[in-house]
């Protein structure tokens, strides 16, 4: 990882060598003919120069355990103009050759993968901040190594500006679709085939009976979503409605509709708590405040959001305000040595798996989906690297899991390299971006938990002392639940560890300490609801599969869906939720083989209990004590049983509809049940705005 | 990283392998049962691929892949899997497949169950 602090500023990434040549030469020494006399020169050899697809192998193996590296941060500027924007960033999406370190089969490889990726730089063109290279302009530097787009930083009350443009060159990648073309329905499923090992025939793999648009499609289309922000979800706020085409293939309108695009720009304002003014509409104060944190971004175009996410197309949106303010008084320098570590899994392909291919896959159960490949947990793109700490010293590590699948539910704790002993104390102070209350951070479920669990989506704040003399620790993780017997292959059992902690130097002086129960930062009033306050509506929302309990003999049978219904884009599948309401959600899981990370874009919510029915019995239900925990991801767990008996995994949530009418979605994030169904839309009415429900059509 | 347990890593997940298709010579590939295929057209002619033959019999001749010229939409194939149900056989299999028409090229595809080391990685 190391050649990344070479690049110079500006510097063009030259293309990768050609294979082209080399073979058309070697091939006409071999014969002593010209194949043009066959088909004509011009068709055999007359390929523009320019980036070149994968080749076979990788030009070297990188080796693990190499020093950590930042992702390069966009940072927000003050401005005494309060419409001045505080963060410009134009983002470039891209597609190319990277070569993405793995273990499996032999050990560790390398393998060339065909990616989409962000590229960034400020829309002023001006540096970046990151300390080893500050010359540096644009991220990523070298683009041939995987890993997320660019950290944005930025600060409560800021406006904040990113262009979006999609150059994807689709010929540098699979074709998994009639791509966006200039056909009037620019849009199908994604096509996959298996082949017959004794004869070599064809075996459709998929769609099989999924349908647009609730089928993995438009591979090469793309959009943003902030998640975890507290914005308006339409407009140019946090809207993932638009479709952004790939330049040279953006599609004409359906008669009657305004023209497609290949650029957009998100220009939002992240809110100030309240009672300040919305900034939507200034009339009306804030109810709620957005929540200083560990945010992040991703594509989240319906029908690629998996297969986007696992090439990488992520990265962290720091949003910082008075909390982060009172940690820096309680623990000095505390900002200058933060982690924000970005966890991926890196693959190029998205595997269904039927229900007789494999064999496993169980007849009667819902189908899995895999990504190919066998991507290792990576953090910044990078295998296994060490973050060297002083002894005693402490750190705030933000850790976001940007990945999409089932297998990356894993739980954390340190375990010693050599001495099992030798591990540093954590401190968990924010869950999903969110702080948590100082009554939890003295919990011995929550702060002072020496573990903890991320599912896809999940983000957690943590505070690392390292111990008091020199050594090294690793950060390891371990499946939540044993893998399913359907699930995908659990390649996170090779080497299982995030990072290396390694403790070298003198002593910290002078000695940090963790705040107390005492001086932890209490929650903001609007982070403390009135809990005797009633609830206007309960609902339950059942993460099930197509036409549950109906359809056994359907091909599209355990096609993922919400109340047996698969996304439509249409009110059949949407919830209609009042401005300000105050609701309680029960979720409940059918699958027995995956876990669903229920996320709600927009308003986080509460959460107030939990039931894993695959807990011994004593810690199946947890019932959650006030103040109770924010979040805006959650794992509804994992049912048991039989069919016709299941024992049903749940959640119970809470939340207020508040600030921001306007129409947005809630999902699973293992994001290709999201991409085959399992989503619905979301209206907030404001009937004194528009007439309710309005849902637009967005595909 | 830790020392591989005895027997070696278990084999990986398929992967998606990249097939080139340079001059109207396909190039030849040993890959593992799971992966996936990809054959990447970088000519400007147009080519179908067929399967000719399974370990040296010949089978029917099923369209494998349909690649447009190089800088369109359809130059690159969709992903295909080659997958054993099962415990795969200690022995590989080899297809010969080829261009439906002229050139008339053929490239070997060799499936296995794991994929040496100097066949993926440098």
């Amino acid at each position: 990882m190391n050649e990344i602090a070479t690049v110079k500023e500006n510097e063009a990434t030259p293309a990768a060598p050609s294979r082209r040549r080399f073979f058309a030469s070697a091939l006409a020494a071999a014969l002593g003919v010209s194949l043009a006399d066959v088909i004509g020169p011009g068709e055999l050899d007359a390929a523009p120069p320019g980036p070149s697809a994968c080749p076979s192998t990788c030009p070297t193996t990188p080796p693990a355990g190499q020093p950590f590296v930042p992702v390069a941060e966009f940072v927000r500027h003050s401005t005494a103009n309060p419409s001045e924007v505080n963060l410009d960033v134009d983002m470039t999406v891209k597609a190319g050759c990277k070569y993405v370190t793995t273990i499996g089969g032999q050990g560790l490889q390398c393998q060339p993968m065909g990616l989409r990726y962000y590229e960034g730089r400020y829309a002023n063109n001006s540096a970046l901040k990151w300390p080893p290279k500050p010359a540096l302009s644009i991220w990523p530097a070298n683009p041939e190594l995987p890993g997320p787009g660019p950290t944005f930083r930025v600060r409560i009350g800021d406006r904040v500006r990113i262009h979006l443009s999609n150059k994807i060159d689709p010929n540098l990648l699979p074709k998994t679709t009639t791509v966006e073309t200039n056909k009037p329905d620019p849009m199908a499923c994604d096509v996959q085939t298996g082949t017959d090992p004794a004869t070599g025939g064809n075996i459709p793999l998929y769609p099989q009976g999924e349908k647009m648009p609730s089928c993995l499609h438009g591979d090469n289309t793309t959009n943003l979503h902030f998640h975890g922000t507290h914005v308006t979800p339409d407009g140019h706020g946090d809207n993932v409605m638009i479709d952004v085409y790939p330049v040279g293939h953006v599609p004409p309108p359906p008669p009657g509709k305004p023209p497609n695009f290949s650029e957009y720009t998100n220009d939002f304002r992240i809110p100030l708590p309240p009672p300040a003014p919305n900034p939507v509409n200034p009339k009306e104060k804030m109810l709620m405040g957005q929540a200083p944190g560990t945010h992040w971004y991703h594509a989240h175009k319906h029908g690629s959001v998996a297969l986007q996410l696992l090439n990488g197309m992520a990265g962290a949106f720091i949003i910082e305000g008075e909390f982060d303010d009172q940690l820096e008084k309680l623990m000095p320098g505390l900002r200058q040595t933060e982690k924000v570590l970005v966890i991926q899994q890196i693959g190029d392909q998205i595997m269904i798996q039927r229900q007789s291919n494999p064999p496993s896959a169980q007849p009667g159960k819902p189908l899995n989906t895999c990504a190919s490949g066998d991507p290792r947990t990576l953090v910044n793109g990078q295998l296994q690297p060490t973050i060297a700490m002083q002894p005693g010293e402490i750190q705030r590590w933000r850790i976001i899991n940007a990945t999409m699948q089932q297998v990356s539910y894993l739980t954390y704790s340190f375990t010693g390299k050599s001495d099992p002993g030798y591990v540093p104390v954590i401190r968990q102070i924010a869950y999903d971006g969110i702080q948590i209350a100082p009554e939890r951070y003295n919990d011995p479920n929550f702060g002072l938990a020496q573990r903890f669990t991320l599912a896809p989506a999940n983000r957690i704040d943590i505070l690392v002392q390292a111990p008091a003399t020199q050594g090294e620790s690793l950060l390891s993780f371990a499946p939540v639940h044993p893998a399913p017997t359907a699930g995908c292959l659990s390649s996170t059992t090779i080497a299982p560890y995030l990072v290396l902690l390694s403790v070298t130097g003198s002593p910290k002086s002078p000695a940090m300490s963790f705040p107390t129960p005492e001086n932890f930062p209490p929650l903001p009033a609007w982070l403390q609801w009135d809990e005797s306050d009633p609830i206007l509506k309960t609902r339950t929302l059942q993460f099930n599969w197509w036409n549950y309990p109906k359809g056994e003999n359907d091909p599209n049978y355990g096609q993922p869906a919400i109340d047996g219904k698969v996304f439509d884009d249409t009110l059949n599948t949407a919830q209609v939720v009042d401005l300000n309401a105050l609701e309680e959600w029960t979720l409940q899981n059918f699958w027995d083989s995956s876990i669903h990370p229920f996320h709600i874009h927009v308003n986080p919510f509460q959460v107030l209990e939990i039931f894993d029915p695959q807990n011994p019995p004593e810690t199946q239900h947890t019932i959650m004590q006030k103040p109770y925990i924010w979040r805006d991801t959650i794992a509804i767990p994992a049912s048991t049983g039989p069919l016709n008996n299941l024992s049903l995994g749940y959640v119970k949530i809470r939340s207020r509809f508040v600030d921001f009418p306007g129409t947005f979605v809630l999902h699973c994030h293992i994001l290709d049940h999201e991409d085959r169904g399992m989503m619905q839309m979301v209206e907030i009415c404001d009937t004194k705005l528009r007439a309710c429900p309005s849902l637009p059509q967005h595909h | 990283m830790g020392k591989p347990k005895k027997g070696g890593y278990p084999p990986p997940q398929g992967s998606t392998r990249y097939i080139h298709i340079v001059g109207g010579q396909i190039e030849d590939k040993t890959i593992a049962w799971g992966d996936w295929v990809v054959w990447m057209n970088e000519d400007r002619a147009k080519y179908t691929l067929v399967v000719l033959e399974v370990n040296g019999a010949s089978v029917p001749a099923s369209v494998w892949a349909t690649l447009t010229a190089v800088g369109t939409p359809d130059a690159n194939s969709s992903p295909r899997q080659f997958y054993w149900p099962g415990a795969p056989p200690k022995d590989p299999y080899v297809y010969t497949y080829g261009m439906q028409d002229p050139p008339n090229s053929k490239g070997v595809l060799t499936v296995q169950i794991v994929v040496p080391p100097d066949a993926e990685s440098v």
